[in-house]
């Protein structure tokens, strides 16, 4: 997917700003506050319709003013063309449209801009609490099959639910209320899992190659997904995730009553990386995380890539100034056989040399060419 | 910050604000409008309320709603009562009605099981649909709940009711789409999924 043009209107310290890109690499460089990470955050609403820095839609309106409006246009291949627009307004909330026609579902919206996002909190991928790594997992997956959304949605209200059962004083016949939920979880759950460990087991077939090509050494990564199921040999087969999941859901019922919360599915899984035979975020050195959190987003881009043959627009903010030489080459090279892609930078000269890209300078709210 | 609303009118914006869709700005909205309107237009909204609350009933049958003790539905002698069918609410049996390709009688169940809105099974009228369908001349329970989370974890739930009674458990086939409602729904799509039904 291509994004050409892109219209931001009361869009964070954006009044209005509208910007032709190149098909390939956009270096967007200002200083510290001019608005580089905005940009991408407006990118990054035309694929998954929020932001990465705050989940309520109104603190990215521009101060004092009622609502923002991003309007996009994108080709992907020769013919394919799609204007996307996304309007939000704190009293009439949030509309999405394709080719102006409103797109009433997230579900059948979310997939059609792919994009692959690396900021410096990313870091935390490997090395924060499991949430950062579930979330990593939903929305990756998410951009592939809008079935996986259907899923994680029903999912968690079904946890809800669940949960207020288990959660009541008085709990009658629970053992008989629970079964019609204990369906509906395993139905859907089972299904996340099994989406998960698709993506695990292409993880760990190329892992190791793209960590070392970043790193330049020869080291041995490995990713297990940690399910709350237990067991591993019902992974392999993943017919038997269902059976396992109301298995042990009979196993943990007392527990549950006790605890008033579902202990165990998809929300309580993880994801654990090794090197060589060790736990990674127990020896890894901090440039050796940020080999691995690279190696991630590249192969999340390459994941997306094969399995919807559509290349994701990659978004890198702010990262470079985080990097080693030998790491900034890595980044660099892979960039080659990317789509597009954009980089925000404080430091210009960092990428003088690099020619094959678009560059931009952000002042005072305009875009110049750099 | 004070209250600028003296008690009456408070008092009619919190009435306004109990119904469902209402929200507390709509509610006051409203009420401003009905201090503004005549007194003509107040007695009969007041009146028109109260005359469906003395006239009109539940069906002793299916709960449908009626001016007699039985429903039109469930007096029709042309009506199949061989086939039940389980809606959530008395609006949708006007939307399954508008189809035309439904000829059996209903149950209106009064809502969904959902332990968050504190609604449990004992909250809604299963007792009376087991004892309605133990009838011989029953043999179908045809559910037709809204396919949100509640609404199938509800059909799992009667499913689970009628499993070793014999009676055949269908539910109409999802050409709806997955969240919508049933009272949004074009009339096509309805009688579609009606006549698809299949076997739960
Ligand atoms: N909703 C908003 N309305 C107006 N200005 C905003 C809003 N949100 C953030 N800003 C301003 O935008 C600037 C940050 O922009 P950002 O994109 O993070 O810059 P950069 O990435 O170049 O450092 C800050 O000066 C901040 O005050
Ligand atoms: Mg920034
Ligand atoms: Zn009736």
């Amino acid at each position: 997917m291509i994004l050409k043009e892109l219209e931001i209107e009361n869009f964070r310290l954006f009044p209005y700003l509208k910007i032709t890109f190149s098909d390939g690499i956009n270096i967007i460089s200002g200083l510290n506050g001019q608005g580089k990470t905005s940009i991408l955050e407006s990118i990054y609403y035309l694929a998954l319709t929020k932001s990465f820095r705050t989940s309520n839609d109104n603190h990215v309106i521009s101060y004092n003013k009622k609502h923002f409006n991003i309007k996009s246009n994108f080709v992907s291949g020769e013919s394919d063309k799609k204007v996307i627009r996304i309007f939000h307004s704190s009293s009439e909330g949030k509309h999405l449209f394709i080719n102006k026609k409103e797109v009433l579902k997230f579900s059948e919206y979310i997939g059609t801009v792919p994009c692959v996002i690396l900021t410096l909190d990313d870091l935390k991928l490997t090395l924060g609490g499991p949430r950062e790594r579930r979330r990593f997992l939903d929305i990756l997956i998410s951009q592939i099959s809008p079935v996986y959304l259907e899923d994680l949605k029903i999912y968690r209200r079904t946890l809800q639910q669940r949960n207020a059962l288990l959660g009541k004083e008085n709990k009658g016949d629970i053992k008989n209320q629970i079964s019609i939920w204990n369906e509906k979880l395993i139905e859907h759950g089972s299904r996340i899992i099994s989406n998960r460990l698709d993506f695990i087991d292409f993880l760990n077939i190329h892992l190791s190659e793209y960590y070392n090509k970043i790193s330049t050494l020869s080291d041995k990564i490995g990713v297990d997904y940690q399910s709350s199921l237990g067991d591993k040999d019902y992974l392999s087969d993943r017919k038997r995730i269902p059976v396992r999941f109301e298995k042990k859901l009979n196993l943990v019922f007392k527990y549950e009553v006790e605890k008033r919360k579902t202990v165990i599915g998809p929300h309580r899984d993880d994801v654990q990386f090794f090197k060589e035979d060790k736990v990674f975020r127990d020896f890894c050195s901090q440039g050796e995380n940020k080999t691995l959190v690279i190696a991630l987003k590249f192969l999340e881009w390459e994941y997306i890539s094969k399995e919807r043959h559509i290349k994701p627009i990659l978004l890198l903010d702010d990262i470079f100034g985080e990097l080693d030489e030998v790491r900034m080459r890595g980044l660099l090279d892979f960039l080659k056989v990317i789509g597009q892609a954009y980089i925000t930078t404080t430091m210009q000269d960092k990428f003088k040399t690099h020619h094959t890209s678009q560059k931009f300078v952000l002042k005072e709210k305009r875009l110049y060419d750099a | 910050m004070a209250n600028p609303f003296p008690p009456a009118l408070d008092y009619l914006v919190q009435q306004l604000h109990h119904l469902p869709g209402i929200g507390k700005r709509t509610a006051q909205r409203l009420a401003i409008f009905l201090l503004k309107d005549t007194d003509e237009n107040a007695q009969n909204l007041s009146q028109a309320i109260l005359r469906v609350k003395k006239e009109i009933n539940l069906c002793q049958e299916c709960f449908n709603i009626t001016e007699t003790e039985v429903c039109e539905i469930c007096a029709n002698l042309r009506r199949d009562k061989s086939t039940i069918c389980v809606v959530e609410d008395i609006v949708d049996i006007f939307a399954i009605e508008k189809s035309h390709e439904y000829s059996g009688v209903y149950h209106v169940l009064g809502g969904v099981i959902s332990p968050l809105s504190g609604v449990s099974p004992e909250d809604l009228r299963f007792s009376e649909l087991i004892e309605r369908a133990k009838k011989p001349e029953v043999n179908e329970i045809l559910l037709a709940l809204n396919p949100s989370t509640e609404g199938e974890a509800t059909m799992i739930y009667i499913s689970k009711l009628f499993k070793s009674s014999g009676k055949k458990v269908t539910r109409i086939a999802s050409g709806i789409p997955l969240g919508a409602h049933l009272e949004f729904i074009d009339d096509a799509t309805i009688g579609r999924a009606i006549l698809s039904r299949r076997e739960i």
